[in-house]
């Protein structure tokens, strides 16, 4: 596995205002992060994990070099991490009167580059809006234009914070493949999201953060197995329960730990048939009725696209 | 800018279309009696309207990225934080510069016109260098104060209370020191008073401004040598541009 970037006992912590009689422009020092041991991989997707205030976005804003680490050593310094990293703030509100693609172009030249946006530009599905105004974007295309700042300048690393938000389900799954076809390609990148039930398909390893500290880290069958958690299945039926299963009035029911597959066919070789109904996918009824790829569709149909706007002064 | 043109032009080219009638006849027994008196007349009218222009520009320059959350993806750009501070200060000023430089060139064409007598040309560059540097001061004093500003309110509560101090207020500070010092306050032709308003001006961009504009006019002597003057228009320039890029270095979204 090659080393991306290496993070060593490092930690940070934020100065807070803490007003007194005698000074009212006092401050200390608040929450943070301490002594974070990580290594971030080369072509793999790593999320960052762990509840609200536990240091998530203080430890992605010192990989994209936002913050200078107060202890510990990064092997990249501040101005590398900057040029090697791609970052995605959780949520950034483009208004303005200046189109998409200037906006672009002023990342662009901030990066000492001065090549067009229009690839990048279709890379996140925004390249029929080159010319709107920021003022006018969704969130979901708000979003798709943090991404394309990121992926300025063919990052190394790339560092997204809450990127999902603001996404419907098609941009959502098509976010995900152009993930994973960056990861393919070497990028390393590092994920933060609250939809952790969405991020276990698509990272390669977690790091679980709580109050700023690093709890574990690594591969997710490592350390669900570590932790001594799995994916659970819970099942219920009727007649005579099974091995293992306990009654539960005319019936039975239990909670079994492990992989499916195996569960199910432990329970078929008892006879037991299985019923498992799915949702139906509303991704695949689109991409089935438009002939769409997944890619193509998530990132050329908005929700606002299917949605007929209301005239001005129009009845509802 | 649509608001500010219209600002501009009332301002600017009003000042210069009104203050260059031979006729007029101004409150308080001012004299303008050539076309620099003129020049330095309407200066006044810059610092009410072109001042106040740089911080309706300037005032959330830094802030609204910040509260948008632009500045965190501008911030983790590899460009260097002197290079931004750069391009912010050129930025903002120009786009009040520009327009207020292209009005006082009209200005000094209709004062020249209507007077038949324009300024000269060491006048004419005194004024419109005075009038870019101290648009360049409030735009530095803005950025900074943006930078400090969390939100919307604070950055307009910093950039407006700072125009009104020291456009409105400045007087009644000065009035203040003076009294405090013992200078009769009521006597306006006192040497004492003068020189005492002077020395407040220095720490004033208003007052500064004035006494650039005063270097050629011998009438006016209010006991500041020009060195000194230059010396702070020099400071004015340096400190808030150091500050502005040291607060750059280590500023955090």
């Amino acid at each position: 596995m090659t080393k991306a970037m290496r993070l060593y006992e490092v930690g940070y912590r934020h100065r807070i205002n803490t007003p007194r009689k005698t000074n009212p422009w006092a401050k200390s020092y608040g929450q943070g992060i301490h002594d974070i041991d990580l290594v971030i991989p080369k072509a793999s997707i790593m999320g960052v994990i762990g509840p609200n205030g536990a240091g998530k976005t203080t430890l992605l804003r010192i990989i994209a070099g936002l913050y200078k680490q107060q202890s510990g050593t990064i092997d990249l310094s501040l101005v590398e991490r900057r040029k090697k990293t791609g970052f995605m703030p959780e949520q950034v509100r483009w208004e303005g009167r200046a189109s998409v693609a200037q906006t672009l172009k002023e990342i662009h030249l901030m990066n000492g580059l001065d090549s067009s946006p229009e690839k990048l530009l279709q890379v996140v599905g925004l390249a029929k809006r080159a010319d709107t105004l920021l003022d006018q974007l969704s969130q979901g295309m708000r979003q798709r234009l943090s991404l394309a700042c990121a992926l300025i300048g063919d990052p190394e690393i790339l560092v997204l914070d809450e990127p999902m938000n603001g996404l419907d389900p098609l941009a959502q799954r098509a976010f995900a493949e152009l993930l994973r076809k960056l990861a393919a390609k070497g990028v390393a990148i590092i994920i933060s999201s609250h939809q952790v039930a969405g991020m276990i398909d698509l990272v390669d390893s977690i790091a679980l953060l709580h109050r700023g500290q690093l709890l574990i880290e690594g591969e997710i069958d490592v350390v669900a197995k570590s932790l001594d958690v799995g994916q659970k299945i819970a099942i219920s039926g009727s007649g005579i329960p099974p091995e293992g299963m306990e009654k539960d009035g005319v019936g039975w029911k239990g909670v079994l730990q492990g992989k499916p597959d195996e569960i199910i066919s432990r329970f078929q070789s008892q006879g037991l048939e299985f019923i498992s109904p799915q949702p139906i996918d509303l991704v695949e009824m689109i991409t089935a009725a438009t002939g769409l790829s997944i890619e193509d569709a998530g990132l050329e149909i908005s929700s606002s696209d299917m949605i007929p706007l209301k005239k001005w002064g129009e009845e509802e | 800018m649509k608001v500010l043109w219209p600002l501009l032009i009332l301002f600017i080219i009003g000042a210069a279309w009104g203050l260059s009638d031979r006729n007029a006849s101004l409150p308080g027994g001012i004299q303008v009696d050539s076309a620099y008196a003129v020049l330095y007349v309407s200066s006044a009218f810059i610092l009410l309207s072109a001042t106040l222009g740089a911080v309706f520009i300037s005032f959330d320059g830094i802030s609204r990225d910040r509260i948008s959350g632009v500045l965190e993806i501008k911030l983790s750009q590899p460009i260097s934080r002197k290079s931004l501070g750069g391009s912010l200060i050129l930025g903002h000023w120009a786009a009040i510069a520009l327009p207020t430089c292209l009005l006082s060139i009209i200005a000094i064409v209709i004062i020249g016109e209507r007077m038949g007598e324009y300024p000269g040309i060491g006048e004419a560059a005194l004024y419109i260098g005075a009038t870019m540097l101290v648009l360049l001061w409030y735009t530095l004093i803005q950025l900074i104060a943006s930078s400090w500003a969390d939100d919307m309110g604070s950055s307009i509560a910093l950039g407006m209370g700072s125009w009104m101090l020291f456009t409105l207020l400045w007087l009644l500070l000065t009035t203040v020191v003076a009294g405090l010092l013992g200078v009769a306050v009521d006597q306006t032709n006192d040497p004492e008073w003068l020189q005492i308003q002077a020395l407040l001006d220095l720490l004033s961009p208003n007052g500064l401004y004035h006494l650039l504009l005063e270097i050629p006019m011998n009438e006016i002597d209010r006991g500041v040598d020009t060195l000194v003057v230059v010396f702070f228009a020099v400071l004015w320039t340096a400190l808030p541009t150091w500050l502005l890029m040291r607060r750059l270095q280590y500023l955090t979204p």
